[in-house]
């Protein structure tokens, strides 16, 4: 058995995947590729209202002067083809691109619908017809013992249609069905062969003697038992969607909008592959042709979709753009979950989902690197950590209050404020932004090395010094000269 | 017979739209509602730790004022009671070397490196209500970046609180927050010489003054 996905007016469906609403109204779809550029498809509306294919978009504007004008774009196209391929590749392993906007499923071998009872095999593809709809992406479904014949019924009808009698089917399809080529459909119209039946009925050997190898073709396209091998593909483990914008964008709202739609697209992708996103990469032109790139690390990696557009807001709270925004991609980049089990009775937080919304939302704002739970490298350089995702589920326990380090809490200064200092052994006096004028008292120095025997060694000395004014300094000599590391406070 | 009246329904009102607003003669807060600070002289200061669901500043005076010092005892006592502490730092400044990593593991640490965006982190992490302390650092914060917190921030935070009961001490170089149930200083001047004692005894020495609190204003309000 096998399943045919096809997408009706594909160009049109992914020009508009991400502008829905515009079924509603009158939109032409052009060719730019084109020398000369005409109109390639148009929604209902348009059509109604006289705009055709073939047409200029000067004709298609006199015929109908609301018109919305769009271009045909190729990253579109293959953006929704990748879309289809990722969701259909969760309902069968062994699936073809076929053509654009046509994919193959080979059904054999699910277990899920062992048996090929109708109602199961229905059901299936009704499931798979509402995946594909959250994608922006209007399909139709034929199911069929032939690729053949399934791809018949899914381009001749609207929806799910199930074909266990194949013959009687294509016999009452229109020639058009068997794509010959135009001077053939001429010849077949004046003919007055309109179906595929009354084709089948002149006989494959009488038609390939007045219609040469053409009639070969399509005796081959109306067969109903031959079962071709597919050419298997395997989807793109890339998660992207992007979006030109007609008119470019002056505030955040329409962004945000295309961004939930983008997030709302991508994540039951990541949900069909079992994969949630660990960071998101956002890249925006602007009309002056400048590119900005942000990379948003997701500190606990998720496919909540509230969770990602949370941190995508945030973000863009604080983001300000010499001028409108032209084009937006959204690329998400994937990693394995990690399971976690919850204590019955201990909680640690009140509400841990709440506060992986709260952790993702402050590292848009900050940036990840810059929010988390320090953890100390293995290493005895000062100030050497790095920040992890909080875990206090699992954080130790601390038996009671205990004294403090033997050393005080210094206030680090980050980055080190560079001072220029008299004196080395020991130093004297010191000028910096923090600080100038004469060291009264100086301790020290204490020196430390490491990692000699890598290019990224550390060689130090510190020393602690009060100056005249009663504040209290962390000097370091490095070999890049003077710094002030910290304060006593 | 009439203004009592009125008084009586705008107290009514207050209480519906404030039920976290008291009138009159306020009872002294009981245990549970305060969070111990770890150090014995600022408990007694603020007549046993921070009020839940309050704002309480902590101004540190000067240069070497012991502040630090405070929020790393402050840490230990939160990790001690097997709890967790979300630490806004405004310059970045927090002194990771100094603590356990047992202890660490109770941190959120929030590395800003201005004042506006360490408010924004601080209103989100209000907002979540996982936390109980939320502790804002803004002690080495430019006198400029501290000018420019409008006042209305600190009524949003203690809005905030009055909805979720977290508790939130605010570090700061002189007096800035406006709506606060206690303001102390601590101005310890440590020195060189500080380096060489034991932590312990320099948390001792430190010297707290209450500069403000909210119970005693309503004392003071309902006995005038």
């Amino acid at each position: 058995m096998f399943a045919v996905v096809h997408l009706p007016q594909f160009p049109l469906q992914a020009a508009l995947r991400h502008e829905p609403e515009l079924w509603a109204k009158a939109v032409a779809l052009v060719d730019p590729a084109r020398t000369t550029p005409i109109i390639c498809d148009a929604t209902a509306p348009a059509r109604e209202a006289g705009v055709a294919p073939g047409l200029t978009p000067t004709q298609a504007l006199a015929r109908c002067g609301h018109v919305l004008v769009r271009h045909r774009l190729p990253a579109q196209e293959l953006a929704a083809q990748a879309a289809v391929v990722q969701c259909v590749y969760g309902f069968s392993p062994h699936i073809e691109a076929t053509a654009p906007g046509v994919t193959t499923l080979d059904l054999r071998g699910l277990s899920r619908i062992s048996g090929h009872e109708p109602a199961k095999l229905l059901a299936w593809a009704g499931e798979l017809r509402t995946a594909l709809a959250t994608q922006g992406l209007r399909a139709s479904i034929g199911l069929a013992a032939t690729p053949t014949v399934a791809r018949h019924a899914a381009c001749w009808s609207d929806g799910l249609r199930l074909v266990t009698d194949p013959r009687p089917f294509l016999d009452g399809l229109p020639v058009a069905a068997l794509e010959p080529s135009s001077d053939v459909a001429e010849i077949l119209r004046k003919w007055g062969v309109r179906t595929v039946g009354e084709l089948l009925a002149l006989g494959q050997e009488a038609l390939a003697d007045r219609l040469g190898l053409e009639a070969l073709a399509l005796f081959a396209a109306a067969a109903v038992d031959a079962i071709r091998p597919l050419r298997l593909v395997q989807p793109a483990e890339t998660y992207a969607e992007s979006f030109d914008f007609e008119e470019p964008v002056e505030t955040t709202e329409p962004l945000l909008f295309l961004l939930r739609r983008f997030v709302d697209q991508l994540a039951p992708r990541l949900e069909i592959t079992g994969l949630v996103a660990e960071l998101l990469v956002l890249r925006i032109r602007l009309e002056s042709g400048a590119q900005l790139e942000r990379r948003l690390r997701v500190p606990q990696p998720t496919r909540n979709t509230d969770i990602l557009h949370r941190m995508l807001m945030t973000h863009l709270e604080t983001l300000r753009t010499d001028s409108p925004i032209a084009h937006v991609a959204l690329a998400l980049e994937t990693t394995q979950p990690t399971q976690k089990q919850f204590g019955l009775f201990e909680a640690a937080l009140r509400d841990p989902h709440q506060f992986q919304e709260t952790l993702a939302r402050l590292s848009a704002l900050l940036g990840a690197e810059r929010v988390g739970t320090p953890v100390r490298e293995a290493s005895h350089r000062p100030d050497a950590f790095r920040l992890v995702p909080p875990d206090f589920e699992n954080a130790p326990t601390v038996n009671g209050p205990r004294p403090p380090l033997q050393a005080p809490a210094m206030r680090r200064l980050r980055p080190a404020v560079p001072a220029t200092v008299e004196g080395a052994e020991p130093p004297i006096a010191i000028r910096c932004a923090v600080a100038h004028g004469r060291l009264q008292l100086v301790v020290g120095p204490w020196r430390t090395s490491g990692k000699w025997w890598e290019p990224d060694a550390w060689q130090r000395e510190e020393w602690d010094a009060a100056t005249l004014h009663g504040k209290t300094l962390r000097l370091v000599r490095q070999p890049g000269g003077w710094s002030v590391e910290g304060v006593l406070d | 017979m009439q203004a009592t009246s009125k008084i009586i329904e705008l107290r009514r009102f207050l209480a519906e739209k404030l039920p976290h607003a008291r009138f009159g003669l306020a009872p002294a807060a009981p245990a549970e509602d305060l969070q111990p600070t770890g150090v014995d002289a600022l408990d007694r200061t603020l007549g046993g730790g921070l009020a839940k669901g309050a704002v309480t500043e902590l101004v540190g005076s000067g240069d070497g004022s012991g502040s630090a010092q405070v929020l790393h005892a402050l840490l230990r006592q939160v990790a001690a009671d097997g709890r967790f502490l979300a630490l806004v730092d405004g310059a970045d400044s927090f002194d990771a070397d100094a603590v356990e990593p047992d202890v660490l593991a109770h941190l959120l640490w929030v590395r800003c490196a201005r004042a506006d965006e360490a408010l924004k982190a601080a209103d989100l992490l209000l907002r979540d209500r996982n936390f109980p302390l939320v502790v804002l650092d803004l002690k080495l914060n430019p006198a400029a970046e501290l000018r420019r917190i409008q006042s209305t921030v600190w009524h949003r935070f203690g809005r905030l609180l009055e909805q979720n009961g977290t508790t939130v001490l605010v570090v700061t170089p002189q007096p800035i927050v406006t709506s606060v149930a206690a303001r102390v200083q601590v101005a310890a001047r440590l020195g060189l010489e500080a380096l060489a004692r034991s932590p312990g005894e320099l948390l001792n020495a430190l010297d707290f003054t209450l500069l403000r609190s909210q119970a005693s204003a309503d004392r003071e309000q309902a006995v005038g």
